[in-house]
């Protein structure tokens, strides 16, 4: 049955989707504590309609359920303000959790989406925060574990390997080789091409993060945080081989 | 007829699939991207930094207060 709201959504992501198309998003800028607010919530009907739409995956339908959903980002984050992590942060890594709770909610599951993503919200605000109480206790490279009679300190740098403990021997190197292609295989398509790229091992020349950004249309700083990921999985997969 | 694309403040690209969220424009692959990416990754705090773009406005702060992430 058509009523007037969901003539209104209708339309309302009619223009989203030409908007999308067009290369042209909203132009309007809300303010928190200014005289314009974020967008409204959903009503009850609203909701209703976009979510019957979620699993066709329409980007317009999610664009909608993200945005009217901000509020509750701001809501949340708020109530962390007192940690010493300052409020942009907190509503961005909010809004990482509204992106993941879009995307993952389940239309067939009798649980309301406010309540999902608040939980997912909060959720990754803790998860930040837990990560960042972790960093405090680690114990720095430069920790001093003694100071001699001079003053001079002994860091925890200086009793951790050499290079003379360091053997290096062609064998190991044929293994390495042999993990790294096997590792390289469980990479996607973008990631093992930028590793091939990047450090030549298509058999062709090592090329710099600009070169492989300007050749992939992806910025430098992006590159450089891609790559970082990548030796990280690779590394993982190195682990699970040994 | 030629589609214009958009350029997601994530990864810089101009694109035509993804999701606008207020002013802003986020590509599926970034998207999906964000959505795998956990805390532990080092490409968090990148999307933490690059989001940070979508609430400037939104918030109103001062640039003083704008200027002081806690990340690194």
């Amino acid at each position: 049955m058509f009523t007037p709201v969901r003539v209104r959504l209708q339309m309302r992501l009619l223009i989203l989707r030409i908007l999308l198309k067009l290369g042209a998003g909203p132009e309007r800028i809300y303010y928190v504590g200014g005289s314009e607010a974020l967008p409204p919530p959903l009503t009850r009907e609203e909701e209703e309609f976009l979510l019957e739409r979620l699993p066709s995956g329409d980007e317009a339908v999610r664009s909608l359920l993200i945005e009217r959903n901000l509020r509750l980002v701001v809501y949340i984050a708020r109530k962390f303000e007192n940690t010493g992590v300052n409020i942009e942060d907190l509503v961005s890594i909010g809004t990482i959790g509204l992106i993941k709770a879009i995307n993952t909610f389940d239309t067939e599951k009798k649980i309301k989406l406010a309540t999902y993503a608040s939980r997912c919200i909060e959720n990754e605000i803790l998860m930040f925060l837990r990560r960042n109480n972790k960093v405090r206790v680690e114990v720095s490279f430069d920790e001093p574990l003694n100071v001699d009679w001079d003053g001079n300190e002994l860091l925890l740098s200086d009793v951790l390997g050499t290079e003379g403990d360091t053997i290096y021997r062609d064998i190991e190197d044929e293994v390495d080789r042999t993990l790294l292609y096997g590792a390289l295989e469980k990479l996607s398509d973008r990631e093992r091409r930028i590793m091939e790229l990047r450090f030549g091992l298509a058999g062709q020349k090592e090329m710099t993060q600009k070169d492989v950004a300007d050749l992939l249309g992806i910025s430098q700083s992006y590159i450089s945080r891609l790559e970082k990921r990548i030796i990280k999985r690779l590394r993982k997969e190195f682990n699970k081989m040994i | 007829m030629e589609t214009n694309r958009s350029v997601c403040m994530i990864c810089e690209r101009e694109c035509t699939e993804g999701i606008h969220i207020l002013t802003q424009f986020i590509c599926l692959e970034c998207e999906q991207d964000i959505c795998r990416t956990n805390v532990e990754d080092d490409l968090y705090d990148y999307f933490v930094g690059r989001l940070r773009g979508l609430w400037i406005d939104v918030l109103n702060l001062d640039k003083e207060e704008a200027n002081g992430s806690t990340l690194s």
